[in-house]
């Protein structure tokens, strides 16, 4: 691993920093998440920034690697930008490459680069709290297609997104990783059931519901019954995404909280110069700099074996959840009572932190996975 | 450390170390430096011995003209990491890691001839002579005074917690030159078997013996063995450090002691299974081991050279490093059961006689280890000092 940013790195870190100060400012946050936290004049910066194919590979018109990506979702991060860069332009297509169904791919993935489609995963259930396989909704084969029955919740990007890509049981337990099959399902489709839903971080999302709803044979992504390894590849961009938001959602937050305490006076001097003040915020950095080491070690054994990712991405996700949560509750901590005002951006990081902590698993579902994985095991 | 991923040239030069310890660490010393007891200091002399004499390989992080093996701070990782992993004595990272480097780096050619060549054959040992009773954290306070007579210096006063000094053959001491405060400081090695020289042995809350009381009462010093120039002994101190800023994880030692916890967990039974398989405890240990992967992948970073700006690496790893050594000390006493309560002798140990209680092998000197690791947090510079620091250098407060 080399640690060091090359200069196109830290080039990519600063474009996106000044597109983040001149147009992304917290008024303009705070327009975009009343408007449905989506701004199409955005994402078509990013998409001419070459933002949205960073995840992809070059024949996808990707012009970055995993680091690249990292670097460009923790600014995003820091920047709490509430377009879903990570749900429509990562893990979607990833989940859409990831199942081999190369002729959709080709004629998907252009559009989604340039900004003019958005696709996002529909996996997530309410009763799998975490659990990568645990899929309820069913696909029951009827003449010329398949009807759909269920319900998927937390679609993130699902309220600005053109099409899902939706999995559903066509055999095996409902945890089973056999018998998921794919479904590439339009946001407009008759009969689709989709109500979309404020969150608590000021994004949106979606909730879907699919009453019998029919789709054709062409609906069909990748192969009947083999979804779950695209799944799980979508699954471990999503997770190793999240880390690096948060990473850069802690890191802001807490220098906002440093340059807060050096100018907030209490007592007739400046409340940064207390010890007890000094130590919790080096208890912040501590934990800022643990999750960034976990991070850097995420993007060096991603494209190891997937038992290895699998281990150093839960990992990362325990300290990232841990630690991300501790610099929000103590960034809100050390601004006082300005740190509860909606108006106050602190709060902001908070509510961001918190979500990030539990998406993708709780740092419990993941100490529990790498219990479970033998962490007693002999090395 | 072998969870990373080591290049090709990194893992066959962790084969052979691996290789050269088997067939050349003797096995009545593994087993004495494989438990919670400190290492003696004839094992440690012996061990550099065996080194020096088979490999070249006693001064690692040495430069080469002086003897060093010529490693990458990667290859010092894997070498530190197997030789724990193996039982072998913990080098004298006092001449090793602290003194060793400003010598060098500061010292006169004749120190270096009549102290690092020795050394490096494995003829000399070395304590520290920093603390005083009124000087903890508050170092620069210190008034242990040398005053020069002549050819020599004439030490007066008294250091404290001095590990080894009973059996150093050798003390660094930082001692007053000058004025008050840290400009007034000097660096100075003095031979421990000086006339004038008082060590008071401290038996600490794990009942061994490795800290002491040192009094020096007329010590007569020679003046070439002051290091440097006389009041700069700050500047040394804190290179010195400095030096050991990215090992401050102790992160072989961690790795050790997780180990252990693992293998005593996996052959105790609870409710009629393996405690390894209980889910509550496999989280736990999951949890200390998230811990020890990111400071590893910390310390690899501070060991990558890379400038990371003002981030005070050092700091951080010594903080959460320390914590991790006794979160994991406390998890071996408590997985240890009723055995955690029975005092094991490291005399019995060290003679090779049988305990006054049962219990499995590996049970002596965890408990021993987890009580001394109390000072984990407190040595090399106190745990709020280092907090004081990523405040005050980092955040700039």
């Amino acid at each position: 691993m080399d640690f060091k940013l090359s200069p196109e790195q830290t080039l990519l870190r600063e474009s996106v920093r000044r597109l983040m100060d001149k147009d992304y400012p917290p008024a303009t946050r705070r327009r975009i998440a009343a408007e449905g936290g989506f701004s199409r004049e955005v994402w078509r910066r990013f998409a001419d920034m070459g933002w949205l194919g960073l995840a992809l590979p070059e024949e996808y018109g990707g012009l970055g690697d995993i680091r690249d990506l990292a670097i460009l979702l923790e600014e995003l991060g820091a920047g709490l930008v509430l377009e879903p860069v990570l749900a429509c332009a990562v893990v979607a297509p990833r989940l859409l490459l990831a199942s081999g169904d190369v002729a959709r791919a080709q004629a998907l993935i252009p559009s989604l680069v340039a900004g003019d489609t958005l696709l996002a995963m529909a996996h997530g259930e309410v009763a799998a709290r975490g659990v990568p396989a645990w899929v309820a909704t069913r696909a029951e084969p009827v003449a010329g297609g398949w009807r759909l029955t269920g319900n998927k919740s937390l679609v993130l990007g699902g309220a600005a997104a053109d099409h899902y890509i939706v999995s559903a049981r066509t055999g095996g337990a409902v945890d089973g990783e056999e018998g998921l099959t794919l479904f590439l399902v339009a946001a407009d489709a008759p009969g689709l059931g989709r109500r979309v839903v404020p969150l608590t971080d000021d994004g949106w999302g979606a909730d879907l519901t699919f009453d019998g709803l029919f789709l054709p044979d062409s609906a069909l992504v990748g192969r009947l019954g083999e979804g779950f390894p695209a799944i799980r590849e979508a699954l471990a961009w999503q997770l190793l995404g999240f880390c690096a938001e948060a990473l850069g959602a802690m890191e802001r937050a807490l220098w906002l909280t440093r340059d807060y305490v050096r100018t907030r006076k209490q007592f007739g001097v400046e409340i940064g110069s207390f010890q007890a003040v000094q130590h919790r915020m080096a208890d912040m950095v501590v934990e800022t700099e643990l999750s960034r080491s976990l991070v850097l070690r995420a993007l060096a054994d991603f494209h190891r074996t997937p038992e290895i990712r699998d281990r150093t991405l839960s990992q990362a996700k325990v300290q990232v959840g841990k630690g991300g949560y501790f610099v929000g509750a103590q960034s809100i901590q050390l601004h006082g009572g300005m740190g509860m005002a909606d108006e106050c951006a602190i709060g902001h990081y908070f509510k961001r932190l918190l979500m990030l902590r539990n998406l993708g698993g709780s740092v419990a579902l993941h100490l529990g996975r790498l219990g479970a994985r033998g962490a007693c095991e002999m090395q | 450390m072998n969870t990373l991923d080591e290049d090709s040239r990194d893992a066959r030069f962790r084969q052979e170390v691996r290789r050269f310890i088997a067939e050349n660490l003797p096995a009545d010393m593994a087993r004495r430096n494989s438990h919670g007891y400190h290492a003696s200091r004839a094992d440690t002399k012996a061990w550099t011995r065996i080194l020096h004499e088979k490999k070249g390989w006693s001064v690692p992080g040495w430069p080469e003209e002086l003897g060093g093996p010529g490693w990458s701070l990667m290859q010092q990782f894997i070498f530190d990491d197997e030789c724990t992993r193996a039982g072998a004595p913990l080098l004298d990272i006092f001449g090793l890691k602290l003194v060793g480097p400003v010598i060098y780096t500061f010292g006169s050619a004749d120190l270096v001839e009549r102290f690092l060549v020795p050394f490096r054959r494995g003829e000399i040992s070395w304590a520290q002579g920093f603390s005083e009773p009124n000087a903890g954290s508050d170092l620069g306070s210190l008034s242990t005074r040398a005053t020069r007579d002549g050819d020599h210096y004439v030490i007066d006063g008294r250091k404290i917690w001095t590990s080894g000094a009973h059996q150093a053959d050798y003390i660094f001491c930082l001692v007053r030159t000058g004025g008050p405060g840290s400009g007034g400081l000097s660096m100075i090695l003095v031979d421990a078997r000086s006339p004038g020289i008082t060590i008071r042995p401290i038996i600490d809350i794990s009942k061994s013996h490795s800290l002491n009381e040192v009094f020096f009462d007329g010590v007569r010093v020679p003046a070439a063995n002051l290091i440097g120039e006389e009041n700069k002994g700050w500047k040394y101190a804190r290179f010195l450090l400095e030096n050991e800023r990215a090992f401050a994880a102790e992160i072989p030692l961690n790795s050790k002691n997780l180990r252990t916890l693992k293998t005593l967990a996996a052959e105790t039974r609870q409710n009629g299974r393996s405690l390894a398989d209980d889910p509550a405890f496999a989280a736990r240990i999951a949890e200390l081991e998230v811990e020890l992967a990111a400071l590893e992948y910390m310390t690899l970073r501070a060991l990558s050279g890379i400038d990371e700006g003002r981030l005070p690496v050092g700091s951080i790893l010594k903080v959460r490093g320390s914590e991790l050594c006794q979160r994991i000390g406390e998890m071996l006493v408590e997985v240890l059961g009723d055995y955690g309560a029975y005092l094991y002798s490291e005399a019995r140990f060290l003679a090779g006689e049988p305990q006054l209680a049962p219990g499995p092998d590996l049970a002596p000197g965890l408990w021993a280890e987890a009580m001394y690791r109390r000072a984990s947090s407190i040595y090399g510079g106190a745990n709020e000092i280092q907090r004081t620091l990523i405040a005050k250098q980092y955040l700039e407060l």
